[in-house]
């Protein structure tokens, strides 16, 4: 289920800003059944054709909010609701370019019975500057 | 009175993840295509309004839902996050904390019991007795495989309930301590990826004669089995089996039960899990509480094939209908 929803090829968009484009965004369902407090966010990681953007260099966005992952994990009132589709905004100077890409996400849910967290990555092939 | 039947909707998880059901939709088709009295909820998987603390509109909404279609709310599934900070895990006051919050959101929302996650210390329940006494909501420790009914943790805890002398405190049972044998799509998808049907066989002969995981993988290696064997057997490593019987050891403190199953064929039968001998047990034991459906089986397909949660749910009611002598 969450290899298949987690990540949707259409919800990768470039994002311009007065013509320029500042980086892209990613539409992220949380690859866990139910729904967690921010603080719960352990890491999440985008590759850009392999180029690591870390959790810090990273914003996320849910109905409560866009924050920082260093907010993040303080928050235990926000949450990131089952099936809600957060957004990751990845500052890739210039946004997506011409061409086909690949794009990898991987989200690790501190899960206490698992005893801690464990990252789950999903890669989606043939993203393009026109979405999806 | 009898057994009654609930659905957790922790069964319809894909359709609600993916946005083709509402929460109201799943209460209705809960109602009219499943024909189910009962309903469980994981308030943190579709919450009704906001989780924790639903403005009294949603809880309005909620019951409005309840009224309309006829049904009843059953067991409300707790999780308590004791990892809910990075660096320190909760004190024992602030798991209380979160216990008496879910205890306070089940009364709201109609909810008699909770589910209380296997993990969580048995000091915790004890600490909110009170609680639960003075609300009149009970927590039931879920009995779920890798545990068993006689395990350390379930003893222990049980020792600590009866002591107290609370109706607050008691269990929930997951039919996955039931499971004799994969599932049927398990097995037809190992042969599909080339597994030999006699390994797969003697797997089966093993797991209903309730052997370890390391006596199978012995034999998958004797048999010249691989990686295919071995998976269908690592699948099974969490699947420690209880006797149905011993459930008589604690059953005035049996509160709910969690139906897991994983597939339900064509004529409506588990492919894997023991559903007869449970039922038998519990009538014999005059259980009067619910059997909520707990629909797990997503994850057996890949591909573009899906699950079709609702047929499932609706085939493992006719099942307990049959059963329970409806």
């Amino acid at each position: 289920m969450y290899e298949k929803y987690m990540v949707l090829k259409e919800d990768i968009q470039s994002v311009v800003v007065n013509g320029v484009g500042t980086g892209f965004t990613v539409k992220l369902r949380i690859p866990y059944y139910r729904g967690v407090c921010l603080s719960l966010v352990e890491d999440i990681q985008v590759k850009f054709n392999g180029r690591l953007f870390p959790k810090e260099s990273l914003t996320f966005s849910v109905e409560g909010g866009t924050f920082s992952f260093a907010e993040m994990a303080t928050m235990t009132q926000h949450r990131w609701e089952f099936g809600e589709k957060a957004t990751v905004f990845v500052p890739l100077a210039g946004g997506i370019p011409l061409g086909m890409h690949r794009v990898e996400v991987t989200v690790a849910i501190r899960v206490s019975y698992m005893g801690g967290a464990r990252p789950f990555t999903v890669a989606i092939d043939g993203v393009s500057p026109m979405g999806g | 009175m009898a057994i009654k039947r609930s659905v957790s909707f922790y069964s319809y998880q894909q359709a609600y993840y993916t946005g083709r059901k509402t929460l109201e939709e799943l209460v209705a088709a809960t109602a009219q295509v499943v024909g189910s009295p009962g309903v469980e909820l994981i308030p943190e998987q579709m919450p009704v309004g906001e989780y924790p603390d639903p403005s009294d509109e949603a809880v309005e909404t909620w019951k409005g839902w309840m009224a309309k279609y006829g049904t009843t709310p059953t067991c409300m599934d707790s999780f308590i996050d004791t990892m809910l900070y990075k660096d320190r895990f909760l004190t024992l006051k602030e798991q209380v904390g979160q216990m008496v919050r879910d205890l306070k959101l089940a009364k709201r929302l109609g909810f008699s019991v909770i589910r209380v996650l296997c993990p969580i210390r048995k000091e915790v329940v004890e600490a909110s007795l009170d609680a639960a006494a003075k609300l009149d909501v009970k927590m039931g420790l879920e009995i779920h495989a890798p545990m068993t009914l006689r395990s350390r943790w379930t003893t222990e805890y049980m020792e600590m309930v009866r002591k107290s002398g609370s109706k607050h405190a008691g269990l929930v049972v997951d039919f996955g301590i039931f499971q004799l044998r994969p599932p049927r799509r398990a097995l037809e998808t190992a042969k599909g990826a080339g597994a030999k049907p006699e390994i797969l066989d003697r797997i089966c002969e093993l797991q209903e004669t309730h052997r370890p995981v390391a006596e199978m993988m012995a034999e998958i290696a004797r048999m010249g089995g691989g990686d295919v064997e071995r998976g269908v057997a690592m699948g099974l490593a969490r699947s420690l089996y209880s006797e149905p019987d011993w459930m008589r050891d604690y059953a005035p403190y049996l509160f709910h039960c969690h139906g897991k199953f994983m597939e339900m064929d064509e004529d409506c039968r588990e492919t894997g899990i023991d559903y007869e001998t449970p039922i038998r047990v519990l009538k014999e034991i005059g259980y009067d509480g619910w059997i909520s459906s707990e629909y797990e089986g997503q994850r057996l397909y890949a591909g573009a094939e899906e699950a079709d949660e609702i047929e499932q749910v609706r085939r493992h009611h006719v099942m307990m209908r049959k059963l329970i002598g409806e």
